[in-house]
């Protein structure tokens, strides 16, 4: 009988002693590091469409407007100073040096023409988050082509289409 | 510890080396199509060849009351062989459709930037006469 009640407060004195002490010496240490990257800028550009001037009879009175065309760029957010123009690579065809917009001038069919590349306002992509990567800014340019008038062509002089190229630096 | 010198030199080497290589320059470029289609005389695909009337003639001797007349138009489309008034004979020659190429001009001016279409269409003309003075005007209508 005696044996029992002082297993029981045995008992009652380890659980006691449990509850009041801490176990283990709980604590905590802390440490920094730092994430670095370094971020390389990069613009893509999609498939430009033809600049195309439709029909041109030669003398006509009047100059030929062609029908404008689009390059879009997709671009690191907040790119500042981006400059474009145009290629040389096309027979008999200039551009002038880089700048906000592109300007060239070239020959097809014989027909003189002028083109302009105009930078559009960028359209700010969405900021990355800890739960999105977000997005690029956009940056359109639309590139616009004028024909003199009173033009006498030659059919055999710079075959249509002719090819040409917009640069974009940044 | 540093000379002047030494300073003024570093930093000038600094500010030439920002201008030679400007940090993250780059260059995209995409290619793009003129295309025009140049009409002239040797164009490759020169605008059809159309005829420029299509005047008709019916055979003499239809005047009779149930007489077959015989309508022969040369070129382009037949419109009608009705005579100009009643009771009127028919004329040997009957005016019909004339197909052409119409360019809109105003005293050979082309106008404006519809002159780049270059059509096929229909025209009509009549002449409006005043019997007093014999004064007249014509009027050319196209469609």
């Amino acid at each position: 009988m005696n044996i029992r009640k002082y297993l029981l407060s045995g008992a009652f004195a380890v659980a006691m002693f449990a509850a009041m002490t801490p176990t283990a010496q709980s604590a905590q240490v802390t440490g920094n590091f730092n994430v670095t990257v370094a971020l390389t800028s990069v613009c893509t550009m999609a498939a430009i469409g033809d600049l195309a001037f439709g029909t041109y009879t030669a003398f006509q009175a009047a100059p030929l407007v062609a029908t404008p065309t689009t390059a879009t760029l997709t671009c690191t957010r907040g790119l500042a100073g981006v400059t474009a123009n145009f290629d040389t690579a096309a027979p008999g065809s200039t551009a002038a040096a880089a700048a906000a917009n592109a300007v060239g001038a070239g020959v097809v069919q014989g027909l003189q023409y002028t083109i302009l590349a105009t930078a559009g306002a960028p359209v700010a992509g969405t900021a990355a988050t800890a739960g999105s990567i977000g997005t690029g800014d956009s940056r359109p340019f639309s590139i616009t082509g004028n024909m003199p008038a009173s033009q006498a062509g030659d059919p055999t002089q710079n075959a249509s289409p002719q090819v040409r190229t917009l640069m974009v630096n940044y | 510890m540093f000379q002047p010198g030494s300073i003024v030199r570093c930093v000038l080497a600094v500010v030439l080396g920002s201008l030679a290589a400007p940090l993250g320059a780059a260059q995209v470029s995409g290619q793009f199509n003129v295309t025009v289609t140049l009409q002239s005389g040797s164009s490759p695909t020169p605008t059809p060849t159309l005829p420029q009337s299509a005047f008709c003639t019916t055979s003499p001797g239809g005047q009779a009351f149930g007489a077959t007349v015989t309508v022969v138009c040369s070129t382009g489309a037949f419109v009608d062989i009705a005579p100009s008034r009643t009771g009127q004979p028919w004329s040997p020659m009957h005016g019909g459709a004339y197909r052409y190429i119409f360019q809109a001009s105003s005293g050979g001016d082309v106008l404006g930037t519809i002159d780049s279409y270059v059509g096929i269409g229909t025209t009509t003309s009549w002449r409006v006469v005043n019997a007093v003075n014999w004064d007249y005007f014509e009027m050319t209508t196209a469609w």
